[in-house]
């Protein structure tokens, strides 16, 4: 599903402040696996997670999503390819505090070229994989940290992607919330997402059947 | 999806961000109403002008002595009516009256009961009043500006001519002209042509000048022609001429008030720029949201630049409907002055509500295009933020 | 005289903005011109890729205003008629001096540039790669210098119009003239509309048939021949007067502003004609717009002009 050969990412290149955040990764990831990216603050993971996502474009190797080379895309592709087969979690939520919940979950939607009633079929299909139907109608400023999170994988889920990459999802939560969200991350895998989460809370290790990749300045450490 | 959304979204933004865009509103208001008060009042005052013109005769005669215009014969008319293409000849009587007391002039003009019906100008002027009374007590009508300078003076039911034979004329003031004639008739005073004559010395066999009507545009040339031969002692005034003239009067003014105006449209893109230009942090991050999620640079510079276009619409609405009530209900107080600054008599002129597109949308040319400009690169600069900035 | 009217002024002022605005896109598309290379990863590619989003903003704003200014134009041309002795309607002041005619045409062939480039941008921007963005901004630099020299055009024809003296009127310069008949190919004014049918039907046909070549030289001729037929036919049944003929007293409110109709869908319709057989070779979406789009313009002009006639002859009874 996801194939990174020799990536490289260097911040400020040919400049004297330039920093070398990736060197020579290389990493297959089959679909519906579970991989934990594991490191210290600082080490890249989310400068990995980055690239993989066509937020950021390395600066040499190879990234294979799916078919797709996103290595070096035009920005409307790029967006289109994070729209339809990626979702996005962060550990700071992102969402937007005056908006509903359904809004929310709405606004990787707004520009797909879908109709009302698809829109809304897979904004309902999101919020119950992500058991936040209930709150559809609250404003995301009054959901709790929990429900924030669960409210930020519905969104990921509103296109039905085939990826999702996580990173420090559990870092704002509680214990408690952190083993829901990954029970949740557990039944999405069941369904045939591809999940790749980077971190550095031990609770993911003690999940079934993931492969844990650590990073070590901006290295797989092997 | 629904473009509801999307305008869901947008009043959001228009929310969160109601800080910085409330001093460009209304800023960009207060343009607007400027610019459009300015040409509002422009258009109604040129509106009415010429619809008062249109009703003017298409050429005048006077009769000239030594480049000073004197008494017209009125023999002359029976010449001139003979012209092809002359529909009618009219003589006209009027003349200045220096009003001592206030060191002000009234303009009298004399009317002929029978031209009255027929001259669709006193028409107008006279429009709802009782002219077959007003002539059975030859008694005068008098515009705004003149009775309130008799109403001054105690003169409220007649006032007293001297003539120029040193005799003393009473007539009694039968009424006022209808406002909406105060742009041609505010200093006038009409009264019948036999007093007329009498107050302004003008003997029988002659009057101020002679109105021609020409109605067919086609023949207009060729009876100029004509009565450039008929004498050599005679000005011609064409109705064409002075309509020119006016319009070139009206714009030169109206183009002077734009040009120095360019320097507050600069300045005004200049503030625009440097409130847009800075970038909250929560602004980045709203950015940074949608950029992860999927939307491209060019949908959210198309978002971005329709928050900016809705402040701008809307600050141009509302100095619209300020503007219009400013202008058409006020009657543009101060404004009024700077187009009226000529008038002999302090006019009243009435404002009369009349709007013309092409007015909306030359102001909104001036007004749309700076401000769009000006937020350009803010935008921009919003719209290219790397949307890595979520991730922390 | 450069204080002419409002009008005036407030043109000349976008126009100079614009022109500003445009300048400060040349500042940012002469490096992307010189060094865009997409398979580079160097930091200087990413910042030249920002670099042409900014560029391609403030051209396409830009470009949007400059064609609402053609209208703009035309509506303050027609204004000046009222100041400019014998002027009756624009014609007379734009043969006020040798600029005139010659700056309405220039005026007309950068909209189609302005067009085209639009259509590349979106072209360009839907690609995985950018294939065309250096084309585009080649295309903007020829485009580039064209406005600037439109601009100076417009200043020099604006300032030179004279108020006092006289211009001939429209009824003297496409009225009968005794050099025979005005109709190009020495064609009779019935020959002309059955052209004007049978080339609306050919531009018809090509865009159902997406066929480019002809699309292209049928959208041309129906420019062409529809210039003369609504000036020496359908003008008559506009203006309901045998002997009036003129292309630009339509634009007048007395005949409730229909010339911005006719001559807008006419030149849509030939522009969206024209560029749909240019972009034929790419293939894709956009190209099978651009046919719909020519085919709704063309339809509409042709509907305006007949209702015209038809209209007449039902009230009257008679042709022209
Ligand atoms: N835009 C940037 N410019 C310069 N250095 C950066 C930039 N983004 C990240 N870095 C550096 O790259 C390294 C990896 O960062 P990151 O991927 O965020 O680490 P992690 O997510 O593992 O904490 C850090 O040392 C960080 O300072
Ligand atoms: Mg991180």
């Amino acid at each position: 599903m996801i194939r990174l050969e020799h990536v490289c990412k260097t911040f400020h290149e040919g400049t004297p402040e330039a920093f070398e955040a990736l060197r020579d990764i290389s990493l297959h990831v089959a679909a519906s696996e579970m991989v934990i990216l594991k490191g210290i603050s600082g080490s890249g993971k989310s400068t990995l997670l980055s690239i993989i996502g066509a937020l950021s474009k390395p600066s040499s190797g190879s990234v294979i999503v799916g078919n797709q080379s996103v290595a070096k895309l035009s920005d409307l592709h790029a967006s289109h390819y994070r729209r339809d087969t990626l979702g996005f979690i962060f550990q700071s939520f992102n969402l937007f505090e005056e908006l509903s919940v359904e809004d929310n979950v709405a606004l990787p939607l707004i520009h797909a070229p879908i109709t009302h009633d698809e829109a809304a079929t897979r904004i309902n299909a999101a919020l119950e994989r992500a058991h936040i139907a209930h709150k559809r109608k609250v404003r995301a400023a009054l959901l709790s940290g929990g429900e924030k999170q669960r409210c930020a994988i519905a969104r990921a889920l509103a296109s039905d992607p085939k990826v999702l990459l996580c990173d420090e999802p559990t870092a704002n939560l509680d214990s408690q919330n952190a083993r829901a969200f990954c029970d949740n991350l557990l039944e999405l895998r069941a369904l045939g997402k591809t999940i790749i989460v980077a971190t550095h809370d031990p609770i993911f290790e003690t999940l079934e059947g993931v492969r844990v990749v650590p990073i070590v300045s901006g290295r797989i450490d092997s | 999806m629904p473009a509801k959304r999307l305008i869901d979204l947008l009043f959001l933004l228009l929310y969160r961000h109601r800080r910085k865009h409330m001093g460009v509103f209304l800023l960009s208001t207060l343009i607007v109403f400027v610019l459009l008060s300015f040409m509002l009042t422009a258009q109604s005052l040129h509106h009415t002008l010429f619809s008062a013109l249109e009703q003017q005769p298409d050429f005048i005669v006077q009769k000239v002595r030594g480049g000073r215009s004197v008494d017209t014969p009125t023999a002359w008319m029976e010449e001139f009516a003979r012209i092809h293409g002359v529909e009618r000849v009219a003589p006209r009587l009027f003349g200045r009256y220096f009003y001592e007391p206030n060191e002000t002039h009234f303009t009298l003009i004399g009317i002929d009961p029978f031209e009255a019906q027929s001259s669709k100008f006193l028409e107008t002027l006279v429009a709802g009043l009782d002219l077959k009374c007003f002539i059975a007590e030859d008694g005068m009508l008098i515009g705004e500006g003149v009775k309130a300078v008799l109403d001054h003076h105690h003169f409220f039911d007649y006032y007293v001519f001297r003539a120029p034979d040193r005799s003393k004329i009473e007539v009694p003031i039968m009424g006022t002209l209808p406002r909406e004639a105060a742009v041609l008739g505010n200093d006038a005073v009409l009264l019948s042509a036999e007093r007329a004559r009498t107050i302004l010395g003008i003997a029988h066999d002659h009057a101020t000048d002679i109105a021609l009507f020409v109605p067919n545009p086609l023949e207009r040339d060729t009876v100029r022609d004509k009565l450039i031969m008929a004498h050599f002692d005679t000005r011609i005034i064409a109705k064409s001429e002075l309509e020119k003239l006016y319009e070139r009067l009206y714009n030169y003014k109206g183009a002077l008030f734009l040009s120095l105006f360019t320097a507050v449209l600069l300045s005004f893109m200049m503030i625009l720029y440097a409130r847009y230009q800075g970038l909250h942090g929560s602004e980045r991050r709203e950015i940074a949201i949608l950029r992860a999620v999927g939307w491209s640079i060019k949908e959210v510079l198309s978002l971005k630049l329709l928050e900016n276009a809705l402040v701008a619409f809307g600050a141009f609405a509302l100095g619209f409907v300020l503007s219009y009530m400013y202008v058409f209900f006020l009657q543009a107080p101060l404004l009024r002055e700077v187009f009226m600054g000529f008038e002999n008599l302090r006019v009243h002129l009435w404002l009369q509500p009349h709007l013309e597109g092409a007015t909306l949308i030359t102001v909104a040319l001036l007004y749309f295009t700076p401000f769009m400009a000006a937020v350009l690169i803010p935008v921009w600069r919003a719209a290219i933020t790397e949307p890595l900035e979520a991730m922390r | 005289m450069i204080f002419l009217s409002n009008a005036v002024i407030v043109f000349l002022l976008v126009e100079a903005l614009l022109l500003s605005l445009l300048l400060l896109a040349l500042y940012h598309v002469i490096p992307i011109i010189r060094h865009w290379d997409f398979a580079d990863t160097s930091p200087r590619q990413y910042a030249l890729e920002k670099r042409s989003y900014l560029a391609q903003l403030i051209i396409f704003f830009t470009l949007a205003f400059k064609i609402a200014l053609l209208p703009y134009f035309a509506y303050m041309i027609d204004g000046l008629s009222l100041m400019v002795p014998g002027a009756m309607c624009a014609a007379g002041v734009l043969g006020a001096n040798d600029y005139g005619a010659f700056l309405l045409g220039l005026k007309v062939a950068i909209l189609f540039g302005v067009g085209l480039w639009i259509i590349l941008n979106r072209r360009d921007l839907q690609a995985s790669d950018y294939p065309y963005t250096r084309l585009k901004y080649l295309l903007f630099l020829a485009l580039f210098a064209l406005i600037a020299f439109e601009s100076a055009l417009d200043w020099l024809y604006l300032s030179s119009i004279a108020t006092t003296t006289p211009v001939s009127c429209c009824s003297s310069i496409y009225g009968a003239s005794t050099l025979g008949s005005p109709i190009p190919f020495g064609l009779s004014k019935e020959e002309l509309l059955i052209l004007f049918y049978l080339l609306y039907a050919l531009c018809l046909v090509a865009a159902l048939y997406s066929i480019g070549w002809i699309s292209l030289f049928a959208n041309a001729a129906l420019i062409y021949i529809g210039y003369y037929a609504v000036v020496y036919f359908f003008g008559l049944y506009i203006y309901e007067l045998p002997t009036h003929q003129c292309p630009f007293c339509m634009l007048q409110r007395e005949y409730g502003y229909v010339g911005y109709a006719i001559w807008g869908t006419l030149l849509l319709g030939g522009f969206f004609g024209i560029a749909s057989a240019l972009f034929a070779p790419l293939h894709g979406s956009t190209t099978r717009a651009l046919y719909r789009l020519s085919a709704l313009c063309n339809t509409l002009f042709v509907l305006i002009c007949s209702t015209y006639v038809l209209r007449y002859y039902f009230l009257n009874g008679v042709w022209l």
